[in-house]
C-alpha cells in the first residue's frame, strides 16, 4: 500500500493487483464487511490500515483485489482474476508479496486444531471465530504477545503461552535495542494484558506432541536446552482443543524468484529473501521490492521500505528525477536503517535453532501436501540425491498445491543434516509460473485486454 | 482448570455479525452471516475436519489460515480444492467437506 501511494503522489499511474479480498496483508488485515466491533475491540494498527487504505483511493491508483498474480514473462505480469488470465504491462514492478509463518513439524502437526499463531490470529481478528475454546500458544519470539492478545480478545481461553528462549539470553542484546523505546512499551502493554488474564508464560519450553484421534484433545510441552531440544523426562501434558506455534516467518519470495531476482540467503533467519539495494532495487532494471520479502522486519520497517520502493519505481518509469528521488527517499532510508538494526537483534536472538528439526525422522509427514515423511526423504538423500529438486521428483514432497511452501524449509534441513552440508549451500529450487496453482478454466479464459500503469 | 466441553458456536460473542446469509454445508442449511469465510463458517460449527488426504484418509482443518499452506480445502458449489480461508460466503452457496483428491467425489 505504502509503495502504491509514494508512487502515485509522484505521478504514476499505479494497479495494485492484490490477492486477498481487501489491501493490508497480514499485519493490517482487517475485519470482514459487515461486522461491527465496539472501537476497544479494535487494534491501533486497525486504525492505521484504514488510514493507508483510505489513502489508496488516490485517482492514480486502481485497485484489483482478489487478484492472484500467478507468472511474469518479460515486462508482462499475469494475473488471474474473476475467473480470467489478464496479463498487465508496467514500466516498472513493485513485489511486497509478504511472509508467512515458518511451518515446523513435531508429532501430531497435521491434526485439525494446530494452527500457525498467524493462522489463530487471522481466525480471532478478522472473522471473531475461537480457534479453540482453551489453546496453547507456542514458539519464539515477540509475534506470540499479539497473537496472544487477539485470541484474548476473541475471548479464547490461553492456557499457556510457552516460549524457547528464556530471559536470560535477551540481556547480552540490550545494546541492540536501545532506541526502540516504543517497541519495548508494547511488548510491555501485551504482557501486561496476559497478566491480567492470568496467562502464565513458560520460558525454556517448546511443544513436542499434539495430542488427539481427529482433532486437537491435548498438547505436551517439555523443557529445552539453549538448542531448542526437548530435554527428557521434562514433557507435561496440557488439555487444549488447539495449539498455535509461531517460530518466526518465511518469505513469499516466488514471484521475485521466478522473475529472476537473485536472492540473498540469510544464516540466522535459516532462509531466503529477495536481494535488493538501499533504494529497494533489484538485479532486475525495473524491479523493486519491500517488506519482508527483503527480511522479516515486521511493518513499519515493511512501510518505510514500501514508500521507498514506490519512489524508485516511479524514478524508474520517468516520473521523478533521480534528484527528487534522492531527496524523498532520504528520510525512509535513514528510518530504514534504524529499524532494521532493531529486525537483525530480533533475528538474531529468536532465530531457529538446531533443536527446531529434532522430529524430523521417521514418519513425521514433513510434506502435507502430498504425506511425504521424513524417512522417505532420508531414504532419497541415501540413495544419493543433493537437491530440494531431485528429491521433489523421487518422493513428491513439494509437488503438491502448495508448490513447496510449507516442505521446502524442512526438507533443505534433512538434507543439510543428512548430507552435512551448509543450509545455505542448497540452491532455492528453480521456480516456476504458475506460481500459485490457477485453474485451467481460468487460463482458457485469457482476458486479452491489458493495461498500462505509469505514463 | 477443565476446558468447557459445552457444544455450541465458536464464534465470540457480542460481536456485531453482518446480513444473515444462509449456506449449505454437506447439504444442511447453516446460518452464516455477511462477511464471513467459508473457514470461519466451518469452524464456528466445531466439526473440524475439511477434508481427509488422498493418501492416509488423514483428517485435516487449517494451518496457515492465510491461503498459503493449502491444507483448508473444500468443494464450493461443485469446484474442488478450494480454500476454505479465502472464501467469503455467498447466499445459498453449496459447501462440502471433500475427500482428497477433490474431483473424484465432487456432485
Amino acid at each position: 500500500m505504502s509503495a502504491a501511494v509514494a508512487a502515485a503522489e509522484s505521478g504514476a499511474h499505479v494497479i495494485v493487483l492484490d490477492e486477498y479480498a481487501k489491501p493490508g496483508g497480514q499485519f493490517f488485515k482487517r475485519t470482514g464487511d459487515g461486522f461491527s466491533v465496539a472501537p476497544e475491540s479494535l487494534t491501533r494498527e486497525h486504525a492505521r490500515g484504514e488510514e493507508l487504505r483510505g489513502k489508496l483511493n488516490h485517482p492514480n491508483i486502481t485497485m484489483l483485489t482478489r487478484a492472484l498474480v500467478w507468472g511474469r514473462f518479460d515486462d508482462r505480469v499475469m494475473v488471474a482474476h474473476e475467473g480470467c488470465s489478464k496479463s498487465v504491462y508496467g514500466k516498472a514492478l513493485v513485489i511486497a508479496t509478504g511472509a508467512y509463518d515458518r511451518p515446523v513439524a513435531f508429532p501430531g502437526w497435521t491434526l485439525p486444531g494446530v494452527l500457525t499463531a498467524g493462522g489463530a490470529q487471522t481466525l480471532a481478528k478478522s472473522q471473531w471465530v475461537k480457534p479453540g475454546r482453551r489453546m496453547l500458544l507456542a514458539g519464539a519470539g515477540p509475534f506470540l504477545l499479539p497473537v496472544a492478545l487477539s485470541l484474548l480478545r476473541a475471548d479464547v481461553s490461553i492456557a499457556a503461552l510457552v516460549e524457547a528462549t528464556r530471559p536470560n539470553e535477551w540481556l547480552p542484546h540490550l545494546g541492540s535495542l536501545w532506541g526502540q523505546w516504543p517497541r519495548f512499551s508494547e511488548a510491555w502493554e501485551y504482557k501486561a494484558n496476559l497478566r491480567r488474564a492470568g496467562v502464565p508464560t513458560l520460558y525454556g519450553h517448546k511443544i513436542v506432541r499434539a495430542l488427539g484421534e481427529e482433532k486437537v484433545e491435548g498438547a505436551v510441552i517439555a523443557k529445552v536446552d539453549n538448542e531448542w531440544r526437548a530435554i527428557p523426562g521434562s514433557e507435561r501434558t496440557i488439555e487444549v482443543d488447539a495449539i498455535a506455534m509461531g517460530y518466526g516467518f518465511l518469505a513469499n519470495i516466488e514471484l521475485a524468484a521466478s522473475s529472476g531476482c537473485e536472492l540473498r540467503f540469510d544464516e540466522r533467519a535459516r532462509t531466503w529473501f529477495v536481494m535488493c539495494t538501499p533504494t529497494m532495487a533489484t538485479n532486475k532494471p525495473g524491479i523493486f521490492v519491500a517488506g519482508e520479502i527483503t527480511g522479516i522486519g515486521g511493518s513499519a520497517l515493511a512501510l518505510e521500505e514500501g514508500r521507498i520502493a514506490g519512489l524508485s519505481a516511479a524514478e524508474f518509469a520517468g516520473m521523478l528525477t533521480a534528484r527528487a528521488a534522492d531527496e524523498q527517499r532520504g528520510q525512509p532510508i535513514w528510518q530504514r536503517a534504524h529499524l532494521d538494526r532493531f529486525a537483525s537483534a530480533l533475528n538474531v536472538l529468536f532465530g531457529p535453532r538446531p533443536g527446531l528439526w529434532e522430529f524430523l525422522t521417521d514418519d513425521m509427514t514433513v510434506c502435507r501436501c502430498e504425506e511425504v515423511k521424513a524417512k522417505e526423504i532420508a531414504a532419497c538423500i541415501a540413495n544419493g540425491a543433493t537437491t530440494t529438486k531431485s528429491i521433489k521428483d523421487w518422493t513428491r514432497a513439494g509437488m503438491g498445491l502448495c508448490e513447496g511452501r510449507i516442505c521446502r524449509g524442512m526438507v533443505g534441513e534433512i538434507l543439510a543434516r543428512d548430507r552435512d552440508v551448509a543450509l545455505g549451500s542448497i540452491p532455492f529450487p528453480s521456480v516456476r509460473p504458475p506460481i500459485k496453482p490457477v485453474p485451467f478454466s481460468t487460463l482458457l479464459q485469457d482476458d486479452s485486454q491489458s493495461e498500462s500503469i505509469a505514463s | 482448570m477443565a476446558p468447557e466441553r459445552t457444544s455450541g458456536d465458536l464464534r465470540t460473542a457480542g460481536i456485531g455479525r453482518g446480513l444473515p446469509v444462509p449456506v449449505y454445508v454437506d447439504g444442511k442449511e447453516v446460518q452464516a452471516f455477511e462477511g464471513e469465510t467459508v473457514l470461519a463458517v466451518l469452524w464456528a460449527s466445531g466439526d473440524h475436519t475439511l477434508h481427509t488426504t488422498a493418501r492416509t484418509r488423514e483428517p485435516r482443518g487449517f494451518f496457515c489460515g492465510i491461503g498459503v499452506c493449502f491444507d483448508c480445502l473444500v468443494t464450493i458449489d461443485g469446484i474442488v480444492n478450494l480454500r476454505a480461508c479465502l472464501e467469503p460466503v455467498r447466499v445459498g452457496m453449496k459447501i462440502k467437506r471433500q475427500q482428497d483428491p477433490g474431483y473424484t467425489h465432487a456432485r
